[in-house]
C-alpha cells in the first residue's frame, strides 16, 4: 500500500472542519494527521511533525493563518500549504501563495473535487482561476520607473510561464492550453506551481529588504 | 584736482627764461576810412582791443627787438595769442600769415577769431641781424574786438618745445575732448533710441552734441561759414547746450517744471535772436555777447544748485561724482565768464571746455547706471512675472486634479449605489424566496439545494465584478465558466472557448461587469437548457472594421424562436444591455443563434 499523504487541517469553523476532516479521511490517498481549530494549535502541530499538506483558513480567531505558511517554509518543511477559500478571490489567495502557499481549494467544491484537488498538488501541479492568472501578470510585470537594483535580482516570468499565464488568464482550461502549446496538462500546472513559488520568493525579498531599509535586520556579505 | 590742473596749465603760458620777448610796442592806424593822417599808440602786450575805446578794424605792429649775437643755428618766432588776421615781418621779409587777409571773398571776414591756435614760425637764415631789428605786424581785425599776446624769439629748440605744450593743451585737447563728447553723445543716443520712454537720454544726447558743435565752432576749423556765422553759431550753441543741461537735469531728477521750462526756452530764443540780430547793429555785439554770456552763466549756476539741493534731499541721487563735475563746470564756466565781462584778460584761453570731459564721463555713468537698473529691473520683473505664472498654472493643474477626483468619486458612489440594488435584488430575493420556502414546508431538497447554489453563483459573480480585475473582460469570462463547468458536464455539450485580449471599455466598472456577465450567463443558460445544441462557441474579440469589443455566444441548436423563450429572459438581456450602453443582438445563424453584445 502507498503511504498517504498526511493532511495537517487548521479550521476554526466546527462544521467546516468535521466536513473536510470527513472527506480527506475518505479518501484513499489521504489522511487527517490533525485537524485543530487555532493558530496556535496549529504551531503546535508543526512542531511535532511534518505533514505532507497543510490545509489552512485564513481567518482564524487567534491570528492569521498565513503565519502557519510561512511557518513551513521557516522550517524548511517539503509540505505544500493550501488555504481554504470561499470565493477563490484573489485578494485571499495572493496573499496565502506570497506567504508561500501553492493551492487552494474552494470550501464549497464538492468532495470529490476537494480531494482531488490535494492530490494533484502534491503531484506537482497547482489550481489556478482566471482571475488569480490576471492578477499574477500584473504582477510580475516590471515598473520601469522604480525598478530598484534589488528587484533586478528577483525572480521572473519565463516566456513560456508568461504564455501559459495569459491563455489561463482568458479563461482556457490545463487541457486546452497543453494542446496549444505542444505540452502535457501535467506540465501546465506544474509551471502554475513554479510561478506562485516564484510570487512567495519575491514576496520574501521584498520583505527582507523593507526591514534591512529599517535596520531591521543587517545583510552579512 | 581745479588748482593741479590749473597749474599745469599755466605752466603752459609761462615761457622759458633766455627767451627774447616782445612787451611794448607801436600801434599805427588810421583813425577811420576817410582820414588822411596816420595815429600812433605806445601799447603794451598783451593788446586788448576790447580795453580801448578805438572802433577800428586794421592797424599795425611795430616793435624793434635787440639781439646781441647774430643767431648760430635755427631761431623761431612765436605768437601764442593772435586772435586776428596778421601778416608778420620781420626786417620786412614776410614770416607768415595768419587767417585770409581779403583775398578769399569766401573766407574774407576780418573778424576776430577766438579760436586762433598759437603760431610758431621758424626764420630763414640771416632774417635776424645782430642789433635792432624791425617786427611789423599788419592785422585786420573788425568788431574790434582783436587780442594780440606776447610775442617771443629765440632759439627753436627752446620755443618748439613751449610751443608744442601750449598747443596741445590748447589745440590737441581740446579736438581730443570733442571727439570724446561726440562718441558719448552718440553713445546716449542709442540708448534713447533703445528706451524711447526714457527722454533723459534724449535730452543728456542733445546736450552733448550741442556742446560738440559749440567747440567745433570755436576752433577755427575751416568750416565753409564765415567767421562772423562761426562765431554766432559757437555762442549760440554754448547757451543752447545749457538750456538742454537744464531740461536733461529735470528730467534725470524725473520732474517736470512745465512754466520755468517755458521760460527759459523763450528766454533762450529771444537771447538768440538778439545775438543773429546784432550782426546788422555791430556796436551791439560786445554787449550782447555779455549779455547772453551772463544769461547762460545762471542758467548753468541754477542747473546747477538745483541738482545740489535735491542732491542732498534724495537717495538716488547720492553719487559723490556728482558734485565734483559740476564744480569743475562752474568754476571754468566762471571763469570764462569773467574773461567776456573783460574782468581777466582774455589771453589765457577759455576753459569751459577742460570740464567737459569730466562732466560727461560722470552723467555718461550715471545714465548708463539708470540703464542698467532699468534692465535690471525689467529682469526681476519678468522672473516675478513668471514665478507668478507657474504659481497659476500649479493652482491651475491642483484644481484641475481635485476636480477630477471629485468626479471620480461621484462616479464610484453612483457604481456603490447601484451594485447595492443588485444585492437587494439578486442575492437578496433569492434569499428571502428560499425563507418563505422553507417556512411554508416547500423543502424539496433539490429545488433547495439549486435555489443555494444560485445565490451562491450570485454571490460569486459580485466578487468578481467588484475585484481588482473587474474591468478586464477576459478573465471575468474565465471565472465565468468555471462556475459554469459542472452545468456544461452535465449537459454534455461541447465548449469551444475562442477568448482574445481585448482592450479596456470606456469606463467599465463594477457595475458594467455585473450587467455583462449576467447577460452573459443568461445567454449561456439559454443554450444549455433550452437550445438542444451540441456545441456552444464563447467568443470575444475586437472587430476590425469599427475597433469595437464584441463578446459572442453561439450555439448550433434549434434556434430561437421569439415568442417561445419567456420575454423575460430575453427583455432581462435587452435592458441590461442598455444599462451599460451596449448593443445587444440576437441573429438566427441556422442552425443556432448567436447572442452578441458589442459595446
Amino acid at each position: 500500500m502507498t503511504s498517504k499523504y498526511s493532511v495537517l487541517l487548521v479550521e476554526d469553523d466546527l462544521h467546516t472542519r468535521h466536513l473536510l476532516a470527513s472527506i480527506v479521511d475518505a479518501h484513499a490517498q489521504l489522511r487527517i494527521s490533525q485537524a485543530v481549530a487555532t493558530r496556535q494549535a496549529g504551531l503546535d502541530a508543526l512542531e511535532e511533525n511534518q505533514p505532507d499538506v497543510l490545509l489552512v483558513d485564513l481567518g482564524l480567531p487567534d491570528g492569521d493563518g498565513t503565519d502557519l505558511i510561512a511557518e513551513v517554509y521557516r522550517r524548511g518543511y517539503s509540505t505544500d500549504a493550501m488555504v481554504i477559500t470561499v470565493f477563490g478571490d484573489e485578494k485571499h489567495v495572493v496573499r496565502a501563495i506570497e506567504a508561500g502557499a501553492t493551492g487552494y481549494i474552494l470550501k464549497d467544491g464538492g468532495n470529490r473535487y476537494i480531494a482531488q484537488s490535494i492530490i494533484q498538488l502534491k503531484e506537482g501541479g497547482s489550481p489556478i482561476s482566471a482571475p488569480i492568472a490576471r492578477y499574477l501578470l500584473n504582477r510580475f510585470r516590471p515598473a520601469p520607473a522604480d525598478t530598484k537594483k534589488h528587484e533586478i535580482d528577483l525572480p521572473h516570468l519565463t516566456e513560456r510561464e508568461k504564455d501559459v499565464l495569459s491563455q489561463l488568464s482568458r479563461g482556457f482550461n490545463f487541457t486546452e492550453i497543453a494542446e496549444f502549446l505542444n505540452i502535457s496538462p501535467h506540465t501546465v500546472t506544474s509551471h502554475v506551481k513554479h510561478i506562485y513559488r516564484k510570487l512567495a520568493v519575491r514576496s520574501r525579498s521584498k520583505a527582507v529588504f523593507e526591514a534591512v531599509k529599517l535596520g531591521l535586520i543587517d545583510i552579512v556579505e | 584736482m581745479v588748482v593741479s590742473f590749473y597749474a599745469y596749465y599755466s605752466t603752459s603760458l609761462t615761457p622759458p627764461k633766455n627767451l627774447l620777448t616782445v612787451n611794448n610796442v607801436v600801434f599805427t592806424y588810421a583813425e577811420n576810412s576817410k582820414a588822411k593822417t596816420i595815429s600812433s599808440q605806445q601799447r603794451s602786450l598783451p593788446d586788448d582791443w576790447l580795453k580801448s575805446s578805438l572802433q577800428i578794424s586794421e592797424g599795425q605792429y611795430l616793435a624793434t627787438i635787440n639781439v646781441d649775437e647774430k643767431p648760430i643755428g635755427l631761431w623761431a618766432i612765436y605768437l601764442p595769442v593772435v586772435q586776428m588776421n596778421a601778416k608778420i615781418y620781420l626786417n620786412n621779409i614776410l614770416l607768415g600769415q595768419v587767417g585770409t587777409f581779403g583775398e578769399d571773398t569766401l573766407y574774407d571776414d576780418p573778424f576776430a577769431r577766438i579760436g586762433n591756435p598759437p603760431f610758431y614760425f621758424t626764420l630763414p637764415d640771416n632774417v635776424v641781424k645782430k642789433g635792432d631789428n624791425a617786427l611789423k605786424i599788419q592785422v585786420q581785425a573788425s568788431y574790434a574786438s582783436g587780442l594780440l599776446g606776447k610775442i617771443y624769439l629765440g632759439e627753436a629748440k627752446e620755443l618748439l618745445s613751449f610751443f608744442e605744450q601750449r598747443y596741445a593743451v590748447i589745440v590737441t585737447a581740446k579736438k581730443l575732448i570733442t571727439a570724446g563728447i561726440l562718441v558719448i553723445a552718440i553713445l546716449m543716443n542709442v540708448l534713447w533710441v533703445l528706451r524711447k520712454q526714457d527722454h533723459v537720454y534724449g535730452w543728456y544726447a542733445l546736450m552733448l552734441y550741442t556742446w560738440s558743435a559749440h567747440n567745433i565752432f570755436s576752433m577755427g576749423i575751416n568750416i565753409p561759414l564765415s567767421q562772423y556765422t562761426q562765431n554766432i553759431l559757437a555762442l549760440l550753441t554754448l547757451g543752447w547746450f545749457v538750456v538742454f543741461m537744464v531740461k536733461a537735469t529735470h528730467h534725470y531728477m524725473g520732474q517736470r517744471f512745465p512754466k520755468r521750462e517755458k521760460i527759459i526756452i523763450i528766454a533762450a530764443c529771444a537771447g538768440s535772436l538778439m545775438l543773429v540780430f546784432s550782426a546788422y547793429l555791430p556796436w551791439s555785439l560786445r554787449l550782447s555777447h555779455q549779455i547772453w554770456s551772463t544769461f547762460v552763466l545762471s542758467l548753468a549756476g541754477y542747473a546747477l544748485l538745483d541738482f545740489t539741493f535735491k542732491y542732498r534731499e534724495r537717495d538716488d541721487l547720492k553719487n559723490p561724482l556728482i558734485l565734483p563735475a559740476g564744480f569743475f563746470m562752474l568754476v571754468f564756466g566762471i571763469h570764462d565768464w569773467l574773461m567776456v565781462m573783460e574782468i581777466l584778460p582774455r589771453d589765457n584761453g577759455r576753459l569751459l571746455h577742460f570740464s567737459a570731459p569730466v562732466s560727461a564721463a560722470v552723467f555718461g555713468v550715471l545714465l548708463l547706471e539708470r540703464f542698467t537698473k532699468v534692465l535690471k529691473q525689467a529682469e526681476s520683473l519678468n522672473q516675478v512675472l513668471e514665478k507668478r505664472v507657474e504659481e497659476k498654472h500649479r493652482q491651475l493643474e491642483n484644481n484641475y486634479q481635485r476636480l477630477k477626483e471629485m468626479e471620480h468619486k461621484q462616479l464610484i458612489s453612483e457604481e456603490r449605489e447601484r451594485f447595492m440594488k443588485e444585492i437587494h435584488d439578486g442575492v437578496g430575493g433569492h434569499l428571502i424566496s428560499m425563507l418563505s420556502m422553507v417556512r411554508n414546508g416547500k423543502q424539496e431538497k433539490q429545488i433547495l439545494v439549486h435555489a443555494i447554489e444560485a445565490t451562491l453563483d450570485d454571490l460569486r459573480i459580485m466578487i468578481d465584478s467588484l475585484s481588482p480585475q473587474e474591468h478586464d473582460i477576459p478573465s471575468l469570462l474565465g471565472a465565468m465558466r468555471m462556475r459554469i463547468e459542472p452545468q456544461l458536464k452535465a449537459s454534455g455539450l461541447r465548449l469551444h472557448w475562442q477568448v482574445n485580449e481585448l482592450p479596456a471599455v470606456a469606463d467599465f466598472g463594477p457595475h458594467k461587469a455585473l450587467q455583462v456577465m449576467r447577460i452573459v450567463q443568461e445567454a449561456m443558460t439559454n443554450v444549455i437548457r433550452h437550445a438542444e445544441a451540441k456545441n456552444m462557441t464563447i467568443k470575444a474579440f475586437v472587430k476590425k472594421e469599427n475597433n469595437r469589443v464584441n463578446i459572442e455566444v453561439c450555439d448550433d441548436g434549434k434556434g430561437i424562436q421569439l415568442d417561445s423563450i419567456a420575454g423575460r429572459g430575453l427583455g432581462n438581456m435587452q435592458y441590461r444591455a442598455n444599462e451599460i450602453d451596449a448593443k445587444l443582438n440576437i441573429v438566427n445563424t441556422a442552425p443556432g443563434t448567436t447572442v452578441s453584445i458589442v459595446f
